[in-house]
């Protein structure tokens, strides 16, 4: 793959990519910013090594999960300082983060696993085998998550 | 399945501002470039250091073998028989040439690698 086809590819993936990490942030834009330029530099590197048969969002996807799981892992999470910032009033990403204040807090309150299968499935329209596929997790499993993940949500939004 | 309504209603609504498209990827192929630059910058490094190595083995080779072809055609010159040599002016004599011998050797495989060194280094600046 040629380094304009990956940025021609990126060019259409990328909003979907950081509204995916945005919510998985929950409203954090810089740490969803950070870990999505940090993936698609990954995915610029290990490009090579990218099979043209599947489908090349997925493998992107992958890259960004892991990516992600990689800054939980390092302790970058800094949600409460970011909470915080977002009250602020006047920026439009404090703005937003207040908009969808009760999207992140739903989300907040699932597990990692139901959470990004809940969001992969919603935000990035994936199909369960897709997700499969990002997470490393089987079928059966990601339909599980599903299932918990809704449940819980339900719950939420009836409160 | 019931209420999933709900659920899909709250993540339709979900569209964040991300700011401008155009500006992002501008951005973006920015960096790719400024990382493109590193990433050749590294891998003809690690040609030029590969190529040193080469080069440095290679002149370790021929010297060595310089040095053996010389102990065997010379024996007794580098491992002289001390008899009637003991005193102490004859036996440091006897000692110069074979130190500026083996320096000889020692420079010439200097020479040889700083030479490949400097080669690498003109072909890097110049590609």
């Amino acid at each position: 793959m040629t380094k304009e086809k990956f940025i021609a590819i990126i060019s259409e993936e990328q909003e979907s990519l950081r509204r995916f990490l945005l919510a998985l942030c929950g409203g954090d834009q810089m740490e969803a910013e950070d870990i999505a330029q940090e993936a698609m530099i990954k995915a610029y590197i290990a490009m090579d090594r990218f099979v043209e048969r599947a489908k090349f969002a997925t493998w992107l996807f992958k890259i960004v999960y892991n990516t992600f799981l990689d800054h939980q892992r390092s302790g970058w999470n800094r949600r409460e300082e970011l909470d915080a910032a977002a009250q602020i009033p006047g920026s439009s990403n404090a703005d937003d983060a207040f908009a969808y204040q009760d999207l992140y807090k739903a989300i907040g309150t699932l597990p990692l696993k139901e959470k990004s299968t809940i969001l992969l499935f919603y935000v990035s329209g994936y199909s369960v085998k897709e997700i499969a596929k990002i997470t490393g997790s089987s079928s059966i499993a990601v339909r599980k998550q599903l299932s918990r993940g809704r449940d819980k949500l339900r719950q939420i939004l009836e409160q | 399945m019931k209420n999933d309504a709900a659920i899909e209603d709250l993540f339709a609504r979900y569209q964040p501002d991300l700011g401008d498209k155009d500006q992002y990827m501008e951005q973006f192929s920015k960096k790719l470039e400024a990382m493109e630059y590193a990433k050749q910058y590294r891998e003809a490094q690690t040609k030029r250091y590969h190529r040193m190595m080469v080069a440095v083995f290679v002149s370790g080779i021929i010297t060595g073998a310089i040095g053996i072809v010389v102990m065997l055609l010379h024996p007794l010159w580098l491992f002289p028989s001390h008899e009637g040599l003991n005193s102490v002016p004859v036996t440091v004599f006897t000692w110069i040439p074979r130190i500026l011998f083996l320096l000889g050797i020692c420079l010439v495989s200097l020479g040889v690698t700083k030479l490949v060194k400097d080669i690498s280094e003109s072909r890097g600046v110049h590609s």
